[in-house]
């Protein structure tokens, strides 16, 4: 037969979970991260160069970050290897234009 | 399709020639241009070169609608002409304008134009140049690299006086 003591402090622990699990359901509903040791969704955590949210859960914000030529790609700068040249062309009405290309020795 | 430029000079033998630093009485190269047009950065530009009283007289350009005169009190053999390479995609007109001043009546003369292209294409016609002003519209076919090559020479009869020749485009 439990004792008075022992039902208030059931009460207490009850009390918590369910503002834990109230917590843990607006940080999920705001895109909190969620906690595999204790099952609850952490709050969102803001990071202040950018005031956005990092893509990977760690200390370094990479939304904000400028390309660089590491990155490769278009509108990247020039790819390792490759030498960006300014030719010139006829377009299709014989009109003279120029035009930036990417070359490659090989 | 756009056609990548070739030049900026060239000859029948390399299509990617620079501009030459000094020129020679009979020059093997000419200027490459953009159909009519100025290239981004360089002008259109046709070579000319005459040879009048003996004397021969070259390395020069011309631009689009400049006219280069000769004087001559002699020569049969006389003649002023123009040579250019060209690119364009679709074919288009050019005027070969002519005229002549004579000093003492009017003897005939030859006014001849050839195009070739790396495509095989080619034009040659040759004229009665006859006095005063004239005008001739050449119709060039669409080339990775052509050649128009146009002149006036003294025919049967030597002409003393003065020739203007240019080239122009039709619609300007």
């Amino acid at each position: 037969m439990p004792t008075q003591a022992d039902l208030d402090w059931n009460n207490v622990v009850s009390k918590n979970s369910q503002k834990t699990r109230r917590e843990s359901n607006v940080n999920k509903k705001e895109g909190g991260i969620y906690d595999l040791s204790t099952g609850y969704y952490k709050p969102k955590k803001e990071f202040p160069q950018t005031g956005k949210r990092p893509i990977q859960d760690s200390d370094e914000d990479f939304v904000g970050r400028e390309r660089t030529d590491e990155d490769g790609g278009s509108g990247g700068g020039v790819p390792a290897g490759y030498e960006e040249v300014l030719r010139d062309y006829v377009d299709d009405d014989n009109t003279a234009q120029q035009e930036y290309y990417l070359t490659k020795a090989v | 399709m756009a056609i990548r430029r070739a030049g900026p000079w060239a000859s029948s033998t390399d299509s990617y020639l620079d501009a030459p630093d000094s020129f020679v009485e009979n020059p093997s190269q000419a200027p490459v241009n953009c159909a009519l047009v100025n290239w981004v950065g360089d002008d259109w530009k046709t070579l000319w070169r005459k040879y009048a009283d003996n004397t021969y007289d070259s390395g020069e350009t011309a631009a689009i609608g400049e006219e280069v005169t000769m004087s001559t009190t002699s020569g049969q053999s006389d003649f002023i002409e123009m040579v250019f390479y060209y690119q364009a995609v679709n074919s288009f007109d050019i005027d070969l304008n002519t005229s002549s001043d004579p000093d003492d009546g009017f003897s005939t003369g030859d006014k001849t134009w050839q195009y070739s292209t790396i495509e095989s294409g080619a034009g040659d016609f040759n004229l009665e140049f006859t006095d005063g002003d004239e005008t001739e519209t050449i119709t060039l076919p669409a080339s990775t690299l052509g050649s128009l090559s146009v002149s006036i020479r003294n025919g049967s009869f030597a002409f003393k006086g003065d020739i203007a020749i240019s080239l122009s485009d039709p619609d300007a």
